[in-house]
């Protein structure tokens, strides 16, 4: 009799066992699923927002490059325009007078030689045609003058440019001239070697300079105070080139990577 | 616990399965044909198999055969359930593997180790046991691909988890049946109240699952 009731307490005893075994299971598929659920929404977010950001710096951006060829035509060209048009009527009287020289004639030149420079910078500013025009690595040596930066040095092993498509040139060039302009006014370095190279169906460009640099974590979650709008345009262009982007920092020097597939 | 009550408790349980039944007809719901025609046929079984044991327990009939024919057809759909929800190649192989074995061992039991006017304890027990597996398998699946709250809860959470409760409480009272079938009514009736427990929540969750289920 006893054993009899010591079998129904065990059977008894593990079903009541095995309902809680199962509750708790399915009690841990829910919390389980909710953590799940609210990583993913967390990950959504933070894209959603840095969507929202991006789009924010790049209205910002616009709308800088606007005041900026806006006042390069205000305070430049157009003083310049304005003192010509003097000099032209003045030169006018001196003409009436036949007291007009070559000098004068010359000094005009140069005036209007300035006022072609500035349009054309502001052109340069707005489309890059040189890079297309002439290819990346001229683009480049351009930009980095010897005579103004003369501790930056170009290295280029590419074969052939004409392996990429213009948006591809455009924006690597947009993106190098992002990581100079970034590494000159942040970590002033002495030294600087840009590297372009092509390898495997990849274009692959590095920067290296014996500054600070930036730390591939501070890059990924815009945690340093040198994450500008320089920096969220570097995040667009490589997202939009579906290439990668690592910063390497070591004792002696800060190292960029960039890599993008060619086709 | 009172005779009548225990008598209210067991109709409540045979007769609860027409509330999924009415509503997989009447509703609507986001879910295949598949899904629908499996669940139909389980909670039909289920009713049927129960009214007739009911009917024929109150003329002094053995019933144990009704239950033998209700494990087959009731596992059968439950395996056709599982290969409709759990979308990977080897399910496939999986479904047919185990509905042959179940097969199997439901004949090998009814007309060979046992008979079919006894309880087919191993027959009923291996579906459990094969249940419960999927069950876990459907749960860990689904773990990793969450994304909307909505998809905690949805009805396959709702079928899955009455599955799990239903044949993971019951599988120690299944297994060792036998042992307790000699017992005072009584006392074999307070242990049964866990079974019918069970049973109600495992509707209310199969209901519950067709009710979230519903297109609005």
């Amino acid at each position: 009799m006893d054993s009899e009731k010591n079998i129904i307490l065990a059977i008894v005893a593990g079903t009541l066992l095995m309902f809680m075994l199962v509750m708790v299971i399915i009690l841990f598929v829910v919390y389980y699923s909710k953590k799940i659920q609210k990583k993913e929404s967390e990950y959504l977010l933070s894209i959603k927002n840095s969507e929202l950001r991006l789009l924010r710096e790049v209205i910002l951006a616009q709308e800088t490059e606007r005041e900026k060829i806006a006042a390069n035509l205000h305070d430049e060209v157009g003083p310049l325009l304005s003192t010509l048009k003097l000099k032209i009527s003045k030169h006018k009287r001196s003409l009436s007078k036949k007291i007009l020289t070559e000098e004068d004639l010359d000094e005009e030149r140069e005036f209007i030689d300035n006022i072609i420079d500035n349009i054309r910078t502001a052109s340069h500013h707005l489309t890059p045609q040189f890079v297309t025009k002439y290819g990346l690595i001229k683009a480049l040596k351009n930009f980095v003058s010897p005579i103004t930066n003369p501790y930056i040095h170009i290295h280029s092993e590419l074969e052939n440019e004409n392996d990429f498509n213009n948006q591809q040139i455009i924006n690597v060039y947009r993106i190098a001239l992002e990581l100079i302009n970034n590494a000159l006014k942040h970590d002033a370095p002495s030294e600087m070697d840009v590297y372009l190279s092509q390898n495997k169906g990849e274009l692959l460009l590095s920067i290296e300079h014996n500054g600070e640099g930036l730390s591939q974590s501070d890059y990924l979650n815009d945690k340093s105070d040198k994450i500008g709008l320089g920096l969220l345009s570097i995040k667009s262009r490589v997202l939009v080139l579906n290439g990668k982007i690592n910063f390497i920092q070591t004792h002696t020097k800060s190292i960029t990577k960039l890599t993008i597939p060619i086709n | 616990m009172d005779s009548v009550w225990y008598s209210v408790l067991v109709y409540l349980t045979i007769l609860s399965p027409i509330v999924p039944i009415l509503l997989l007809f009447f509703i609507n719901g986001n879910y295949s044909t598949k899904i629908k025609v499996s669940l139909l046929v389980i909670l039909f079984s289920s009713l049927i198999s129960d009214v007739v044991c009911l009917v024929l327990s109150y003329n002094g009939i053995n019933n144990n055969f009704v239950i033998h024919y209700y494990t087959l057809i009731a596992g059968l759909s439950f395996l056709f359930y599982y290969k409709s929800v759990i979308n990977k190649k080897w399910m496939k192989y999986f479904f047919w593997i185990s509905s042959i074995s179940f097969v199997l061992v439901n004949l090998l039991e009814s007309y060979w180790y046992s008979d079919i006017y006894t309880s087919n304890t191993i027959a009923f027990s291996s579906l459990s046991v094969l249940l419960i597996v999927l069950a876990l398998l459907f749960f860990f699946f689904r773990m990793n691909v969450i994304q909307s709250r909505d998809e905690i809860f949805d009805y396959l959470f709702w079928v899955n988890s009455a599955v799990l409760l239903y044949f993971g409480s019951t599988f120690i009272l299944t297994l060792f049946e036998d042992m307790i079938i000699n017992i005072p009514q009584e006392i074999y009736n307070s242990i049964w109240i866990i079974q019918l427990i069970a049973s109600l929540a495992f509707v209310f969750m199969i209901s519950k699952g067709i009710w979230t289920a519903r297109k609005i």
